[in-house]
């Protein structure tokens, strides 16, 4: 591409419409043939590593080789064994991030509706929110035992903070503007909240979701090193006592598997509700 | 007949600032009047004093029952449908919104985007849209805060016909707020000249509709030296 089309693509709205059009179509190009050459170096990596492993610079006491990693991982799909330490955990997860999501849902939406529930309501949370809450795991397990109890609370902890947060500011940021226009336009107090305050809120709600669930896959694997006895931490924490660090890798791949899921989910969720964005 | 608004003494502090200065005005049912002024005259304030948007003031006014609004920028809800937008907190319609809102769409030329999502607009359609919000509102009092401010010099020629045409159609009284000297001549039965809070002229604009320039120059360089300023055009 020459230098005078760079020039043209810098300033695209000032262009006329041919200009556009060629500097869109190398964009949409791109977007069709993801550069293979990305993965050059993270396929480069995982051939060291296995090579590491293969001449034995690298032990598998310390860290199991690509192939054992994948070979290990096929037995424990095939022998159930991973199938329930993901079912166990993503229900922890799932129960933990509804338990905090109603939690910080509520607390949000009454600090955020009436200033009573702010004055109230906001001091509180806002102090303890400065508490690392993995560091509550001590207070939790003298609270709840070492069952599923603190794994929960702790979850649901890990949740409902950056949820009051962000929905709490969302309806906060409502624009002024909008609420003055619902005014003179007769609207009533609910059509007021339904119809402007909470739409506005959703952009900055989801992007508190997604911190949340970030949150709420950390928050897991830390509780699932308080004696668990299911689960992928039970599985990964089973493994290191008889040096299996195949296994362990494969947790970890779930670990980053699940995450990236939701995150992905939260994705397609925001394409939907925030359809009036784009188009 | 009673007035659709009289205003009595009417004065707004900001503060140390005084905005509104002991301002008298009557504006009677269908009468098409524009506030004309300098930027912090006062006019905008006054149109949100009448709104309702802005209260502790000194001095009496009454408006009708029904006023609508339509402000500088359209203000519609990004994440509701055009229709929506116009039928939201409408009374008295229920089940009926989509046509009612559909029939306001056709007055504006708009027939077509009912299901359009409102940043998709341009800024004069979305105008037009907020134009049909204000009118399904049927209301006796239209209150125009510059709704052609943000528009381009074409957009703006076709909003003054269609605002005259609606004018025409649904005789509301209208207050119409805007510091386009030649856009109040073109539109409205009364000119009055705000300054420091206080109403300094009022003409009457007694040419028939729909109006040329050339047919208002002489009102324009007295209007216009209200304002202070010369008119080179005619000089």
């Amino acid at each position: 591409m020459s230098i005078s089309t760079a020039g043209v693509l810098a300033r695209p709205e000032e262009a006329g419409s041919d200009s556009v059009a060629t500097a869109r179509a190398p964009a949409t190009r791109q977007r069709k043939w993801p550069d293979l050459r990305r993965w050059l170096s993270p396929i480069g990596l995982v051939l060291l590593w296995q090579a590491a492993s293969s001449t034995g610079v690298l032990p598998p006491d310390k860290l199991a080789s690509p192939v054992t990693v994948f070979r290990s991982a096929y037995e424990l799909v095939v022998d159930g064994q991973l199938v329930d330490a993901f079912l166990v955990s993503s229900s922890r997860v799932a129960v933990g991030f509804a338990l905090g999501a109603v939690i910080g849902g509520a607390l949000g939406l009454a600090s955020g509706l009436s200033r009573w529930g702010e004055r109230l309501l906001d001091p509180p949370v806002q102090m303890l929110r400065t508490l690392p809450h993995l560091g509550l795991i001590p207070l939790f397990i003298l609270w709840f035992g070492i069952g599923e109890e603190p794994k929960l609370a702790l979850v649901a902890a890990g949740v409902a903070f950056p949820l009051y947060l962000n929905l709490h500011a969302g309806i906060r940021q409502t624009d002024p503007a909008l609420l003055e226009a619902a005014r003179v336009l007769g609207y009533s107090r609910f059509e007021r909240v339904a119809h402007v305050v909470l739409p506005s809120a959703v952009p900055q709600t989801l992007v508190g979701l997604r911190i949340a669930l970030g949150t709420a896959w950390l928050s897991l694997i830390v509780g699932e090193q308080i004696n668990a006895d299911a689960g992928i931490g039970y599985l990964i924490n089973n493994a290191r006592e008889f040096l299996r660090t195949d296994v362990v890798v494969v947790g970890l791949l779930v670990y980053a598997l699940l995450g990236l899921t939701t995150d992905a989910l939260v994705r397609a969720l925001e394409r939907r509700v925030l359809r009036w964005r784009t188009r | 007949m009673a007035d659709a608004v009289r205003i009595r003494g009417l004065v707004k502090d900001f503060g140390p600032r005084r905005v509104l200065a002991g301002l008298d005005l009557d504006v009677e049912p269908g009468e098409f009047v524009a506030l004309l002024g300098r930027s912090g005259c006062g006019k905008s304030t006054l149109l949100r004093i009448l709104a309702g948007l802005d209260t502790d003031v000194e001095g009496t006014f009454s408006v009708p029952e029904r006023v609508s609004v339509a402000f500088q920028q359209p203000r519609l809800l990004p994440w509701r449908r055009v229709w929506r937008n116009i039928s939201l907190g409408l009374r008295g319609v229920d089940g009926n919104g989509r046509a009612v809102a559909e029939k306001a769409l056709a007055e504006v030329r708009l027939a077509d985007h009912a299901d359009a999502w409102p940043l998709t607009l341009s800024g004069g359609e979305a105008q037009r849209v907020s134009l049909a919000r204000a009118l399904v509102r049927e209301p006796d009092l239209l209150l125009l805060d510059e709704p052609f401010g943000a528009l381009d010099a074409l957009t703006r020629l076709a909003m003054h016909h269609l605002v005259e045409q609606l004018w025409r159609e649904h005789r509301p009284a209208v207050l119409f707020v805007t510091h386009d000297v030649d856009e109040a001549l073109l539109l409205a039965d009364r000119v009055v000249v705000l300054d420091e809070g206080r109403i300094v002229a009022e003409h009457r604009v007694d040419l028939p509709r729909p109006r040329r320039r050339a047919s208002f120059a002489d009102l324009r360089s007295q209007v216009l030296s209200n304002l202070g300023v010369d008119d080179v055009e005619a000089a």
